[in-house]
């Protein structure tokens, strides 16, 4: 089984890289809020269908 | 077109690289069911080979599992992946080249895969068949995608990641990491090679990628998308932010451990067996966690299950993403 001296350094080298992810996403405040950012992607919707609209009117002329 | 108009079009997502992998996606779909059929045809009627070599089951069944999961299922998460991560990153995906590079190289390795295997070139590794040319190609486009999405997320306009993001991040690290190394192999010729690992080594690689593979390229952009087009679908937030960041980094710890578990009673050592039955029912939590969290998202729109065919869809894949899960327990059987 001597696959495994490499596949469990691949796997906890990928765990460590997901760990760095979470840290840095952690220390970033990324989920300081769970609140807004689901309330967020529905909002924003409306927001980018009036922006496309005016984009498209922005290229005719 | 002035400069200030220039600066607005910039910021129009690029939706027709999308309109493309959904025409691919239905386009290949049609076929890899078209050659699903073929197959089970021949289970229980064997003339229907028609006594030609190439259609013969050995090499019609992997065909198939290629074009549904590479070519079916890929283009619809990329077409996902590319619609979602613009607009949650209000911003256009990074490079339009890329974009393009993108879909035609993956299309360019589907057909490449549909003209290999019926002429029975293939590694004989389930779900790896595909000969190191295209291993290659797989690896190179592969790249361009990360490339591109990750410059994409660079960009991005919107401080927060939503929690669809994280889903798409896995899947694009994990699968490069397990296409690369399941596919370390030693060419003898254009179209022959041979893994440098040998017997139960080669099991041991070929289901972590294999399993890693279902998580990685079937799951997590799924999920994604779950928890980015319910909530739209239903115009309903999602039932819990919080339970489904638990759920993605619950998820990504425990899943890439759990692929002994295809090799129960085999000749892999017995502790490694164990260990992977072990994470395959810890998985249980996560799994069902996810899936009720996306159900309960529709709480009080239950009424769209009658009106909205978008909703009867997405339903019915998150009931069969809970079902599915049961299959899992299938390999705690270890006597």
């Amino acid at each position: 089984m001597s696959i495994l001296v490499m596949m469990i350094p691949i796997t906890l080298l990928l765990v460590t890289l997901f760990v760095v992810f979470f840290l840095s996403a952690v220390f970033s405040d990324q989920f300081e809020d769970l609140e807004t950012p689901k309330h967020q992607i529905l909002i924003n919707e409306n927001l980018k269908a009036s922006n496309t609209l005016e984009m498209q009117k922005g290229d005719r002329t | 077109m002035n400069s200030a108009n220039q600066t607005k079009a910039k910021n129009i997502y690029d939706d027709v690289v999308v309109m493309y992998f959904v025409y691919a996606t239905m386009g290949w779909g049609i076929i890899a069911f078209l050659v699903g059929l073929l197959a089970a045809l021949q289970l229980a009627y064997w003339p229907m080979n028609m006594d030609m070599e190439w259609l013969t089951f050995g090499r019609v069944r992997p065909l198939h599992t290629n074009a549904a999961i590479f070519a079916f299922a890929g283009n619809a998460v990329f077409a996902g992946i590319y619609h979602s991560t613009q607009r949650l990153c209000k911003v256009r995906m990074f490079s339009d080249k890329l974009s393009w590079l993108h879909f035609w190289g993956w299309q360019a390795i589907i057909l490449g895969a549909a003209i290999t295997l019926p002429l029975g070139f293939t590694q004989s590794k389930e779900y790896a068949e595909l000969e190191w040319p295209l291993d290659i190609a797989i690896a190179l486009i592969w790249v361009v995608f990360a490339i591109n999405f990750f410059m994409t997320l660079r960009n991005r306009k919107e401080k927060h990641m939503y929690v669809a993001i994280w889903f798409y991040i896995a899947t694009v690290i994990t699968v490069a990491v397990l296409h690369i190394f399941n596919s370390i192999e030693i060419p003898v010729g254009f179209l022959k090679s041979y893994p440098v690992y040998a017997g139960i080594q080669d099991a041991m690689v070929q289901w972590w990628c294999g399993h890693n593979a279902v998580a990685f390229f079937l799951m997590t952009p799924f999920l994604g998308m779950m928890y980015y087009y319910i909530p739209k679908a239903a115009n309903k937030p999602v039932y819990s932010y919080r339970l489904s960041i638990i759920h993605f980094w619950a998820l990504i710890f425990i899943y890439i451990w759990a692929g002994p578990h295809h090799l129960l009673n085999t000749s892999i050592p017995d502790w490694a067996q164990t260990l992977g039955m072990i994470f395959s029912l810890m998985l249980s939590a996560p799994s069902w966690g996810g899936m009720i969290n996306g159900l309960l998202t529709l709480r009080g729109a239950w009424h769209l299950l009658r009106t909205s065919p978008v909703i009867k869809f997405l339903v019915t894949a998150v009931t069969f993403y809970g079902m599915a899960t049961f299959e899992a327990h299938r390999f705690l059987s270890k006597p």
